[in-house]
């Protein structure tokens, strides 16, 4: 089954490499669709690729990369287990945020892997990919600090999922308050996952 | 009298009372206008019942209290209840802090059974939407999965197009247990889309092999990696629900 849905995933990534659904293709270097455990029960999904990922065409190569990693580490989880991915998949250039038309553009190749992967658990890193998930689930966002570290149930493009917004590890890069409670989202995601043998996850 | 039901025949409460036995010890019955409940998860919080009898399977109910709760040790009462001849009729009746049960048959026999305090959190239902949904005959799965248990101590539920697959594998061997519409060992079967979920074979034994006495027909539900539910329906339209977590791989 997961080498099915590496095949999936792969085909959705050869897709996304020629892809010109919006302005972001003429400046990128290289697209970087995504990667990890096709069968993971966690996915990441951050905002865009930085200069670093856009560069090596991964997601979360940088300094915010190894922040998640020490904080995938800190929730009992290693990179190869889960996937990782960004709601755009080009650069935006000068790392500026997104636009509208450039999330709408991408957001079915972010569905299409969501729906490959299958993950139980969603976690969004940061504000966009946030409001993507509670937009496209029919909830309202009004910002990042409100909703991260309460995880809830979604349908998104018709899949359920438990998700748990957090900080962009960006933003917790130089900031002591923002990287402690960043750290408690993942302490948090470590707890959702080792419940995994009981229904209360279920009951969110 | 705040509370008192009669049902046609005393046995048929026995094996209900022993099919919640296998997830929980004692519980309380919640009684109001519509009917009785009763839902509850076992101490590992890894297996739910959900019980409603709606007032028209008892051939007698009255209620003069808005909700009544009867905390019972299923223990105590299935001793009361293994007293039940064929044909008994059963009535309760709670007062006074009690629960009075009376097996009528040739001759009329009252037990009393202090009410217990039984703690419990309001529970939700799980939140899931099912992508694998088969209907079939109960004792059909107790055989698979008593064939499984021989095996290993999960079972792994796989929903294909055409088919259900029940796997259990460990180093003693290999079971694959296979139903389907055409072999006609499935009465109902819908697919949204394939799906596969691992269980635990302790507890759908147990839950089966008591519940199936319950209803002939067991109606299961699944996805990938989510809870299991199964579901018997009592004659009159009561209906015995059990969830269960699945066992991640």
């Amino acid at each position: 089954m997961c080498e099915e849905r590496r095949g999936v995933l792969e085909a959705i990534a050869s897709e996304i490499a020629r892809c010109t659904r919006c302005p972001l293709h003429a400046s990128r270097t290289r697209t970087v669709p995504g990667e990890g455990n096709p069968c993971a029960r966690v996915m990441f999904v951050g905002e865009a690729p930085g200069f670093n990922e856009d560069l090596q065409g991964r997601p979360f190569v940088g300094a915010a990369g190894n922040l998640l990693n020490e904080m995938l580490k800190l929730a009992g989880l290693s990179r190869e287990e889960v996937f990782i991915t960004n709601v755009v998949k080009c650069r935006p250039p000068n790392n500026r945020d997104p636009a509208e038309e450039e999330v709408e553009a991408c957001k079915p190749y972010l569905f299409r892997q969501l729906e490959a992967v299958g993950p139980e658990i969603v976690v969004c890193l940061g504000r966009h990919s946030a409001r993507v998930f509670f937009e496209s689930s029919g909830l309202k966002f009004e910002s990042i600090m409100k909703v991260r570290g309460e995880p809830r149930r979604l349908v998104v493009a018709g899949r359920e999922l438990l998700c748990l917004p957090t900080l962009h590890p960006a933003a917790a890069l130089y900031n002591p308050r923002l990287r402690s409670l960043l750290e408690a989202d993942f302490r948090l995601l470590a707890r959702l996952l080792s419940r995994g043998q009981g229904l209360d996850r279920w009951f969110l | 009298m705040p509370l008192k039901f009669e049902f046609p025949d005393a046995r048929d409460w026995r094996y209900l009372i022993e099919s919640l036995q296998t997830v929980i010890e004692e519980a309380n019955f919640i009684a109001d206008a519509e009917g009785l409940r009763l839902r509850a998860l076992d101490p590992s919080r890894i297996a739910m019942v959900d019980l409603y009898m709606p007032r028209e399977v008892f051939e007698l109910y009255e209620i003069d209290e808005e909700r009544v709760r009867i905390g019972v040790n299923f223990d105590d009462l299935n001793k009361i209840l293994k007293r039940a001849k064929a044909k008994d009729k059963i009535l309760f009746q709670v007062e006074g802090g009690r629960l009075r049960v009376t097996l009528a048959g040739k001759a009329e026999r009252t037990f009393s059974l202090p009410l217990i305090d039984v703690v419990g959190e309001e529970l939700p239902l799980p939140k899931v939407t099912f992508d694998v949904t088969a209907k079939m005959v109960s004792d059909t799965l107790r055989d698979a999965l008593k064939d499984a248990e021989m095996i290993s101590d999960t079972a792994r539920f796989v929903g294909e197009e055409k088919e259900l697959k029940i796997v259990a594998k460990s180093d003693k061997g290999e079971l694959e247990a296979r139903f389907s519409l055409e072999s006609g060992s499935l009465l109902e079967y819908e697919v949204k889309q394939p799906s596969t979920s691992s269980y635990s074979l302790e507890y759908l034994e147990d839950i089966v092999s008591k519940a199936y006495r319950i209803s002939d027909l067991v109606t299961l539900e699944f996805s990938t990696n989510k809870p299991l539910s199964l579901t018997f329906d009592i004659a009159g339209g009561g209906v015995l629900r059990y969830f269960l977590a699945p066992r991640m791989e």
